[in-house]
């Protein structure tokens, strides 16, 4: 496994990382218009709902959804750098990263279940599970949206911790030679890390600034 | 292959970014509390695509990436132009503020937007 096999369909061994690569931007780019169908619903609802999104948003904390954006930028900070360690072959330098990069991760979510708990116990559940304060309007639709988009975006963090510890012990286990797949491994799960900050960082100002 | 290896972003280049991105986040967090009227969410918009672009160019490297990468996403933002488009000529004209209806009349609703 520390000799990287060049398969037979590529010419030579950087081709065969610019396909990876490549398959990683397309899959990307289709997570983009996955998300999009979420946010376009969100802004329809919002235009037909206004007065009900700008109360029910006020019932979020917006210390907790300022933290967690910068616990995920900082995320983002320290997989920036796991790929930069694993490409120069500094092996525990990229574990190293990657363990902080996966606390981060794991600190936004315990954030954010902090943030579920507290919304759980006063009610504010989507759809007819709303049993909380009599807010104007149709406060159950915009839980509905607050949860089905932070809980999709919290399975992207989840997955992306699943393959953070994978790369954890690939590292630990001495893989990496600047010759090997794991700097190329390592690059194509920081794309998808990358997204999905990208992806926080609209539902932010979305969810948790609207006025 | 050693080229490869050694041509990496600087340290410094990230960690302006981060600082960059922190500093947008407190902006964005700040301009919230202004109670702008109408450009509030425009700002908002405006501050998070700024951000979107910085992940995207230096920490996802797709500013000296191969073009192909930039085409790949440049794709992805035209069909969400194109569906964006498409949904707010459906949606525009239909002066859809649901918001004085009685909660469960879905009815009414579709009602109102077949008009």
């Amino acid at each position: 496994m520390s000799e990287r096999a060049l398969q037979a369909h590529f010419a030579q061994l950087e081709q065969q990382a610019e396909a990876a690569k490549l398959g990683m931007w397309t899959f990307i780019a289709q997570e983009v218009l996955f998300f999009f169908g979420l946010f376009l619903t969100y802004a329809v609802m919002r235009s037909a709902y206004p007065r009900t999104f700008i109360a029910a948003h006020e019932q979020l904390s917006v210390v907790l959804g300022t933290l967690n954006t910068c616990v995920l930028l900082i995320s983002s900070f320290s997989m920036a750098l796991s790929v930069r360690a694993a490409r120069l072959g500094a092996r525990k330098q990229l574990a190293a990263f990657l363990a902080l990069t996966a606390a981060l991760g794991c600190g936004f979510l315990v954030i954010k279940g902090f943030e579920y708990a507290d919304h759980i116990a006063h009610g504010m559940l989507p759809g007819a599970l709303y049993s909380g304060r009599g807010l104007p309007g149709r406060p159950d639709i915009f839980f509905a949206f607050y949860f089905g988009m932070t809980g999709l975006h919290g399975l992207h963090v989840l997955i992306g911790l699943a393959l953070l510890a994978w790369l954890i012990a690939g590292a630990l286990r001495g893989k990496l030679t600047p010759r090997g797949d794991l700097p190329d491994t390592v690059e194509g799960v920081g794309l998808y890390w990358h997204f999905v900050d990208i992806v926080w960082i609209f539902l932010y100002p979305l969810l948790y600034l609207i006025r | 292959m050693t080229e490869h290896a050694t041509a990496v972003t600087p340290v410094r280049s990230y960690a302006l970014v981060l600082a960059a991105l922190l500093v947008l986040t407190g902006l964005t967090a700040g301009v919230s509390f202004l109670h702008l009227k109408h450009g509030s969410m425009i700002v908002a918009l405006l501050i998070a695509v700024a951000k979107a672009s910085l992940v995207v160019a230096i920490f996802m490297h797709l500013h000296k990436d191969a073009r192909v990468l930039r085409a790949v996403l440049a794709l992805a933002l035209f069909l969400v132009a194109v569906l964006f488009g498409l949904s707010a000529l459906d949606w525009s004209p239909r002066d859809g503020d649901f918001e004085h209806l009685p909660a469960q009349s879905s009815v009414a609703l579709q009602a109102r937007g077949l008009k």
